[in-house]
């Protein structure tokens, strides 16, 4: 119990950066989460025996995330309109709002395949490395980097397009 | 202390994606001090975003009944629809006629074996009535043939009035 408490203390706030990175909402998010720990609590046993507990957290946080933006679909209109004028504070994004290029950066990558995404979040803000990665994600490891390298491309090629870089 | 030179290497491979998470840490580093070559500036703000986003936390987890969650009105109408068609179904197979009511004794082949006379004596009883019967019935027809023709005589023994007698009038002939 008290391992199970500490492994979902330490990946908490991972989980919800992830489920905000495919959803982009920070209530979405939310709730993705809060699946995922029920979900998780009905399995603690085999999760406690598990030998990367996070990797099999993320892994569910994304599937749970892609399953909820698909249903999402038919309020996307609405979404949007709530979006235009209530941006959660909570996230970079009302930051990112606030000036250009981090914004230009947000819209891009946020433009980016579910998976691509994913790749790119694990690894540019969380840290993991490739094996985690396709761990977390049920990737090869040669489609981790690949995904990596065009989404870094995507954002070079952005920041050259508006004269940032040289 | 990353020099630009270094810094510059770093991109590229980073861009490639050819750095060690060590490397991209050095990177993040570099970007992150004072110092960063006016060059390289224009990538600063790719490494601020990652910053910004690595600082997300999740707020405090909320009590699961406090949650108001939407109802799956599809999947629940078609389930309701699937029990009204199923109640449907069911009462008007209910007023069909029971099929089973049906006589089927017939189909049934019937065991002869067990009717069949093995004690002699009683076949001799059986075979005796049925010979009796056989007799009756047979004898009864000629009897009745004997004693139409009797009353025959007897009406043509008889004298019609005016006539003679053996002469049958229409009237006789008529009643038989």
């Amino acid at each position: 119990m008290d391992r199970y408490t500490d492994i979902i203390t330490s990946v908490r706030d991972r989980l919800y950066r992830l489920a905000l990175r495919v959803v982009n909402d920070a209530d979405e998010a939310e709730d993705v989460v809060q699946d995922v720990l029920v979900k998780s609590w009905t399995k603690r046993e085999q999760i406690i025996g598990l030998d990367n507990p996070p990797a099999w957290l993320l892994r569910m946080t994304k599937h749970q995330a892609i399953d909820r933006l698909r249903s999402a679909k038919v309020r996307v209109a609405r979404e949007k309109e709530a979006a235009a004028t209530n941006v959660d504070a909570r996230t970079p994004y009302r930051i990112a709002e606030t000036n250009d290029t981090l914004g230009h950066l947000h819209r891009l990558i946020q433009c980016l395949p579910p998976d691509q995404r994913t790749v790119l979040q694990l690894r540019e803000v969380e840290g993991l490395d490739y094996k985690e990665i396709a761990e977390a994600t049920e990737l090869t490891m040669p489609q981790v980097k690949s995904y990596l390298h065009r989404g870094r491309s995507k954002i070079r090629t952005l920041l050259l397009k508006e004269s940032i870089a040289p | 202390m990353t020099d630009h030179t270094t810094a510059e290497q770093l991109l590229h491979r980073y861009f490639e994606g050819n750095t060690t998470l060590d490397e991209e840490a050095e990177l993040r580093d570099y970007f992150r001090g004072e110092d960063v070559h006016p060059a390289l500036k224009a990538y600063d703000p790719m490494f601020r975003y990652w910053a910004t986003a690595a600082g997300v936390t999740a707020p405090p987890a909320k009590h699961r009944a406090a949650v108001q969650r939407r109802l799956p009105l599809r999947w629940l109408t078609t389930v309701a629809a699937a029990c009204l068609l199923l109640f449907v179904v069911h009462n008007w197979m209910e007023l069909e006629p029971e099929i089973t009511g049906f006589p089927v004794a017939a189909t049934v082949p019937i065991d002869w074996s067990k009717y069949e006379v093995t004690d002699p004596e009683e076949a001799y009883l059986v075979l005796r009535d049925a010979l009796k019967t056989a007799s009756t019935e047979l004898n009864r027809g000629p009897r009745m043939t004997i004693r139409e023709l009797g009353e025959l005589k007897e009406v043509l023994r008889q004298k019609p009035p005016g006539g003679r007698a053996g002469e049958l009038s229409l009237t006789t002939i008529k009643k038989y």
